[in-house]
């Protein structure tokens, strides 16, 4: 036994010094993001590259699931031992912004902020000041089987009209109801910069929420949905439309025989949909913004825009021929030409949290089980106060 | 079911994808040394369980259950400031150390079932002979097999599946263990299926073979102990 356990400890001692780096050379950046397994690729060409350049060493800590990313980087702000820095979405910013965890990029961009799409700059904003860098500024489109539907809906009545014919598919979330909300008149909070509650109950934004939930009257039902998702069912050739944003693109571009396109939201406003990287506050926040102004500069965004996950935030890089170019979508351009005709969701440190609960009152509203008004008066009852 | 023809594409896929051998590799290590390790220190505990005074034993069982209900969530952000300070996250040593603990009270309270139920004349017998506790432990071991197998079993499922303690306190690529490379191949999308699936098959293959080696033993040491079917 003794000898069989000074083995096995042995063992256990030499796998903890595996990872330890040699006497006297820097520790490598630690640099969070989550993405899937081709994303990641990207984002290891993008830290090599910056590696060759710097002389810097980076270390990529890539979490496959979103909600797995916000747990690990709670856990690791918890214990003060946060990574050098982070990829995250706006929506779930301001949390870590309010409790003095981001390094503010605003002062270290200087005039280079101008060169950035304006809607995700003030996505990034909280309490006057740019947090972090956005990376990339999707929009909401209509994926489109141009076998099915050779021509895209240019009205609401002409969606559903094409959804009746050849089935239409949309998740029945607050960042794809948004832009129905707005194009009808409403508005979704009471305050954009600082939001205390949702507006969803006003005569203009109600019209925009019955646009919405006209829709799953030509989409599968919930248990359909369940069985199999909206994605498989618009590659399967079950819906000539599925409404998403630029995140389906690697996938879609990797099926054979399937012809698909992309066309603007039939209404008058979409929303964005922005990650950007942020520095966490600390003693290596100037090595970390070096790593930072290079993933949001010019050699990053390319990087990522030929991969075509990302719609770039940086115009130029957005305009240039390593986003235009790579096709499919043909229509590539249509990504471009909303970045000036999105709205962005709110940055509120509890948005996470209230998010979540109108999602799902929404959802069951979506496939009826639940009256708009019940709905309603849930999301008011579960959020209202709970903003921050 | 079978595709047509037949193709290993899905496995190069995965494997292109996901550096699944370096996971793999890591999941191995972590299992051979916890495994072992969680058996002995459980073993040694449901046996020091059965050594106590009825009264001592009573609050120590009812201490294990309480340790049971205590969801791993609440203990996180401690383990990780301890681990942390202790120079040992980003290895597979935070993966590991739960073993000392036996990995689950479960696995204590199986063990201390399972002494128990061994006449109680064998440890008196033990004690006249003048042997330690230790010296009667590794007498009985072999009378408890069956558990030993089960925990066995039970510790290695829970090791090979840890994905939560992977996520937290892993960082460089290269100390990634399986759980964590299934879960960014789930995340390539619904084109890519096949190598999802075989990332999976990837995933089961080891615990299938262990299963297959050992459920020989397990019947064959459940029908040799008469006490078992009591």
């Amino acid at each position: 036994v003794a000898r069989a356990l000074t083995a096995l400890l042995a063992v256990l001692a030499l796998s903890g010094c595996g990872s330890s780096s040699a006497e006297g050379e820097s520790e490598p950046l630690m640099v969070q993001l989550s993405g899937d397994a081709d994303e990641v690729r990207l984002w290891e060409q993008v830290a090599r590259a910056f590696e060759r350049e710097s002389g810097a060493r980076v270390t990529l800590n890539a979490v496959a699931d979103r909600k797995d990313f916000l747990a690990k980087l709670t856990a690791s702000y918890a214990a003060r031992r946060p990574p050098d820095a982070f990829l995250l979405n706006h929506r779930y910013m301001a949390g870590y912004a309010r409790r003095g965890g981001i390094d503010p990029a605003g002062p270290r961009l200087g005039a280079e902020r101008s060169r950035y799409v304006d809607v995700a700059m003030d996505a990034f904003t909280y309490d006057g000041e740019l947090q972090c860098v956005p990376q990339n500024a999707s929009s909401l489109v209509v994926y489109h089987d141009t076998a099915k539907v050779p021509v895209p809906p240019r009205d609401l009545d002409e969606l559903r009209a094409a959804g009746r014919a050849h089935g239409l598919g949309v998740e029945p979330s607050m960042i794809r109801i948004a832009p129905f909300v707005w194009s009808a008149g409403g508005e979704i909070v009471d305050d954009t910069e600082d939001p205390a509650r949702f507006t969803l109950d006003t005569p203009a934004a109600r019209r925009g929420l019955r646009d919405f939930l006209s829709l799953a009257e030509v989409g599968p039902s919930a248990t359909e949905v369940e069985a199999k998702g909206l994605e498989d069912r618009f590659i399967a050739g079950e819906l000539g439309l599925f409404l998403s944003s630029r995140r389906e693109v690697p996938s879609f571009r990797t099926i054979e025989g399937f012809e698909w396109d992309v066309a603007p939201l039939p209404i008058s406003t979409s929303v964005l949909h922005t990650d950007g990287w942020c520095v966490a506050r600390g003693e290596r926040a100037d090595a970390a913004w070096e790593f930072v102004a290079f993933a949001t500069g010019e050699p990053g965004q390319r990087i990522l825009a030929r991969g075509g996950r990302t719609v770039p935030s940086l115009r130029p890089v957005a305009a240039s021929p390593d986003f235009l170019a790579e096709t499919p979508p043909v229509s590539n351009r249509v990504f471009v030409d909303q970045l000036d005709a999105m709205r962005r969701l709110p940055t509120a440190a509890g948005w996470e949290r209230v998010e979540e609960a109108a999602n799902l009152a929404l959802e069951q509203a979506f496939h009826g089980r639940l009256s708009l008004d019940a709905a309603l008066e849930r999301i008011a009852r579960e959020t209202d106060g709970n903003f921050e | 079911v079978l595709p047509a023809p037949p193709t290993l594409a899905g496995f190069e896929r995965a494997f292109a994808a996901v550096p699944l051998a370096g996971q793999l590799r890591n999941s191995l290590i972590v299992v051979a040394v916890a495994v072992p390790v969680s058996v002995l220190v459980a073993s040694w505990a449901g046996f020091g369980l059965t050594l106590l005074p009825a009264a001592q034993r009573r609050v120590a069982v009812g201490g294990v259950l309480v340790l049971l209900v205590i969801p791993a969530s609440a203990v996180w952000v401690p383990r990780f400031v301890l681990l942390s300070q202790a120079g040992v996250v980003d290895s597979l040593v935070p993966l590991m150390l739960p073993a000392l603990a036996a990995t689950t009270p479960f696995a204590v309270l199986l063990f201390h079932w399972a002494f128990r139920r061994i006449p109680g004349e064998l440890v008196e017998a033990s004690r006249l002979q003048g042997l330690s506790s230790l010296a009667t432990w590794r007498l009985l071991a072999p009378l408890v097999r069956p558990t030993t197998i089960a925990v066995g079993a039970l510790v290695f499922a829970l090791h090979w599946g840890n994905f939560v303690d992977a996520l937290l306190f892993l960082y460089d690529p290269g100390t990634y263990t399986l759980p964590l490379g299934l879960s960014q191949l789930r995340l390539l999308g619904p084109t890519e299926v096949p190598a999802i699936l075989a990332g999976a098959c990837v995933a089961v293959l080891p615990p299938v073979i262990a299963f297959a080696l050992v459920q020989g033993r397990f019947v064959q040491a459940a029908r040799s102990v008469p006490w078992l079917a009591r």
